[in-house]
């Protein structure tokens, strides 16, 4: 059988950055809890030419799981009994780290202890005495620091090259197990004792225990009689082996008296968001996003024109390499400035341990519509760019609320949303512009909350996100980490994102310059013909012409080019300005054209009803084809139903009075009413509350 | 006088007499250090109150006010 060395561990110890030290992996690290959700294998050749695998699992409290990740722990532990383990411990913390150790002990397994974070704890004048802590528990014991390649790689290399005796001196465990035996007589192994006593569901099981034995164990309370006395015995060595110098509560610094008060965590909040918008999508984002794109334009974009051109004198080839080809390119170079110091932001505040503190600020208003108290980051920063906040979806802990922050993107006004809202409601409302600009934002955080409350009580429940949480002190920024997680975020954007996004585009250009035979620039393009297909979908709403159909297609390229759209559907030149494109609305003899209340409705249906490319390309990246799918179908239902009832109310009351408008908001309410039983109806298979669906588990 | 940690406010200190909830919760809790003897300190309180940072075995936990509603407690 090959090797196997497995890295288990309380949450936030890391073994992640143990992983990556030895097999220099980018797995995301993070100071936070629960970032590794899956366990990781990689293959790591030893000195001596020994070819061994090196399994990263994500972290555990114990070995009696409560959540999906720790069912993964002790599955794998359970299936892989001949491997050999590295129990990583923080050194801060050792006393909840060494309850783990324990139960690893009394499974028969027998770990090397790594204690981590030696430098940190030396700092802070912990001493730990490795020595007296071998003693105690008759393993090998190590103090390191994770990040350290060599010592990392020394212990990786001792484990494989020494089989170590283990002698059991967990003197308790005879005492507990006769526990067991005052109470039931039952005929099994020390370890199975114990996880009896501690009722552990899987062991119960396992020995058929009846009813009447559990009941009995509850009453005598012999879960707390287990914990007490290993806890005693932890105690027992802490005292011998390690002296604290201070006696600061762990994960609680001075600074949080301030960031976690009630009344400033939510200004500091917005402070730091508001700076890290500042950043990214103000003066130096744009700055950086100019000088990329006009640097592509003249080094790469113009030579590979001029090449094309001197191959051929084709010019559907010369178009399609000049604007569909360096055109979908130049979107993409657009986004990497942003990412990039998004990324940058997000990063430095994770490793900071600031997430955990945003997470316990925001649980309990996030939690009320079913998201977790980090998905206030990706949710504010999508009012900048949401291709680039779905992207930050992926740091969150739990896979459902992951999906259920992703779809909720689209709904909030990005920063390209907003000249189609002034140059609109700049024709019809100029007075109240501002009102109905804030009207429309307003609109898409609510449909948002809106959507992933419904979400959330019926078809992606994620009840048990951050139950509890351990908070990781505060630590200074590693420069190396965070460029290093921003690196690896932009190749993964580059190589999986931007590819999709390419070929979507391309596909696009050639929809909005071939006619239905593919003949270049005759006729009728496809797209337009689409369109005239589609309008009467939208007469309804009020807007079935064929130009705002066009404008709201192209519209899910990227809503930067809806307004262009309208200019170029009304025969205004491409250099025209907002101003002209906003009077060339107001006509009815204009291809696009709106009336005052088709002007609403238009602009909600805007505002909600598709990502654009970009997005919908991470999306399918990020959640997944199927949940990409729901959820623009979830987003076009929405938003038609909104901007029909906002249409149908607006004329009624102008047109027909009170009766009719009160009807139309009743119709409404009946088809949501529809919807959301219909979005009942996929509910998730034999999913249970505490670990979904693990196969052991008896509480489906 | 017995009373549910979740009523204790910021700065309180108090030592828990008995742990209740289901045995997957209860067990849990205990594995936390959540056991009856031990003293929690309350570090903070999240701003619409429905989450508790507490202190103990000398670090810091943050837990949901429901979650708590299952500690009892004897100020101290």
């Amino acid at each position: 059988m090959k090797d196997i060395v497995a890295l288990v561990g309380n949450p936030n110890t890391g073994k992640t950055t143990f992983f990556n030290s030895v097999t220099n992996a980018d797995e995301h690290v993070g100071n936070w809890h629960g970032v590794t959700v899956e366990f990781k294998e990689k293959k790591y050749k030893t000195k001596s030419k020994k070819e061994i695998t090196l399994t990263d699992l994500p972290g555990t409290y114990s070995l009696s799981p409560y959540s999906f990740e720790e069912g993964v722990t002790r599955d794998y532990l359970l299936t892989h009994k001949n491997c050999k383990v590295i129990n990583i411990a923080d050194g801060n913390n050792l006393g909840k780290s060494l309850l783990l150790t324990l139960e690893l002990l009394e499974m028969g397994i027998c770990p090397i202890l790594c204690i981590n974070m030696a430098t940190e704890i030396k700092k802070k004048g912990i001493e730990i005495n490795v020595q007296k802590i071998k003693d105690w528990l008759g393993i090998e014991v190590y103090l390191c620091d994770a990040y350290n390649k060599k010592q990392v790689t020394e212990i990786v290399e001792n484990i494989i090259n020494f089989d170590t005796i283990y002698q059991n001196k967990l003197t308790y465990q005879n005492i507990i197990s006769k526990k067991l035996d005052e109470l039931l007589n039952l005929n099994i192994e020390t370890f199975d004792k114990i996880k009896v006593l501690e009722l552990d569901e899987y062991y119960i099981k396992r020995h058929n225990l009846s009813q009447k034995q559990i009941e009995i164990l509850t009453k005598n309370n012999t879960c707390e009689y287990v914990l007490k006395t290993k806890y005693e015995f932890i105690d027992k060595i802490l005292s011998q082996c390690v002296k604290y110098k201070s006696k600061e509560i762990y994960g609680f610094g001075k600074l949080d008296k301030v960031v976690l008060n009630r009344w400033f965590a939510i200004p500091i909040f917005v402070g730091i968001i508001f700076a890290i918008f500042f950043f990214t999508f103000g003066p130096v984002g744009t700055f950086l996003t100019n000088s990329l794109s006009l640097f592509f334009e003249n080094i790469i974009f113009a030579p590979l024109i001029d090449l094309t051109k001197k191959l051929t004198t084709n010019k559907f080839i010369i178009d399609f390499v000049s604007f569909a080809v360096c055109g979908s390119l130049q979107s993409i170079v657009c986004f990497l400035p942003q990412i990039i110091l998004m990324f940058l932001g997000l990063y430095i505040l994770e490793d900071t341990g600031y997430m955990s503190r945003l997470a316990f600020s925001f649980e309990d208003y996030l939690k009320k519509v079913g998201l977790s108290g980090k998905s206030v980051f990706t949710l504010l920063m999508c009012f900048g760019c949401s291709t680039t906040a779905t992207l930050t979806a992926r740091n969150l802990e739990n896979k459902n609320s992951k999906i259920k922050t992703a779809m909720l993107t689209p709904y909030i006004s990005c920063s390209a949303k907003l000249p189609i809202y002034s140059v609109i409601c700049g024709a019809f409302f100029p007075k109240h512009k501002f009102l109905i600009i804030i009207g429309l934002y307003l609109l898409g955080i609510m449909v948002a909350l809106l959507t992933s409350y419904l979400l959330n009580k019926k078809v992606l429940k994620s009840e048990n996100v951050t139950f509890a949480m351990e908070m990781p002190p505060y630590r200074f920024p590693s420069a190396k980490k965070v460029f290093k997680n921003v690196f690896v975020n932009i190749k993964q954007f580059l190589l999986r994102a931007g590819t999709m996004l390419f070929s979507f585009s391309c596909i696009i250009w050639i929809l909005q310059n071939c006619n239905i035979k593919m003949q270049y620039g005759v006729g009728d393009s496809i797209l337009q013909v689409l369109s005239g297909w589609l309008a009467p979908l939208f007469i309804p709403l009020g807007f079935g012409s064929v130009g705002v159909v066009t404008a709201l297609l192209c519209g899910v390229v990227a809503k930067e080019i809806i307004v262009s759209t309208i200019g170029m559907v009304n025969g205004l030149g491409e250099k025209s300005g907002a101003s002209q494109i906003a009077n060339s609305i107001l006509f009815s003899t204009s291809a696009f054209f709106l009336t005052k209340q088709s002007s609403l409705a238009f602009l909600v249906f805007a505002t909600l009803y598709a990502p654009c490319i970009s997005t919908a390309s991470v999306m399918i990246k990020e959640i997944g084809f199927k949940w990409t799918a729901i959820s623009l179908t979830i987003q076009f239902a929405v938003s038609y139903l909104i901007s029909f009832v906002v249409y149908r109310v607006s004329t009624y009351f102008v047109c027909n009075g009170f009766v009719s408008g009160v009807i139309s908001v009743l119709v409404f309410v009946a088809i949501s009413v529809v919807i959301f039983f219909a979005v009942g109806l996929f509910k998730p298979k034999n999913a249970c509350k505490f670990c979904q669906n693990r196969k052991y588990c008896n509480n489906k | 006088m017995e009373q549910k940690l979740s009523i204790l406010k910021e700065n309180q200190k108090a030592k828990i007499v008995k742990v209740l909830g289901d045995t997957h919760l209860k067990r849990r809790l205990m594995e936390f250090g959540l056991l009856s003897g031990q003293v929690v300190l309350v570090l903070s309180v999240s701003p619409l109150k429905n989450t508790f940072m507490i202190s103990i075995r000398g670090y810091a936990l943050a837990l949901r006010k429901s979650i708590l509603e299952n500690i009892y407690v004897e100020l101290l």
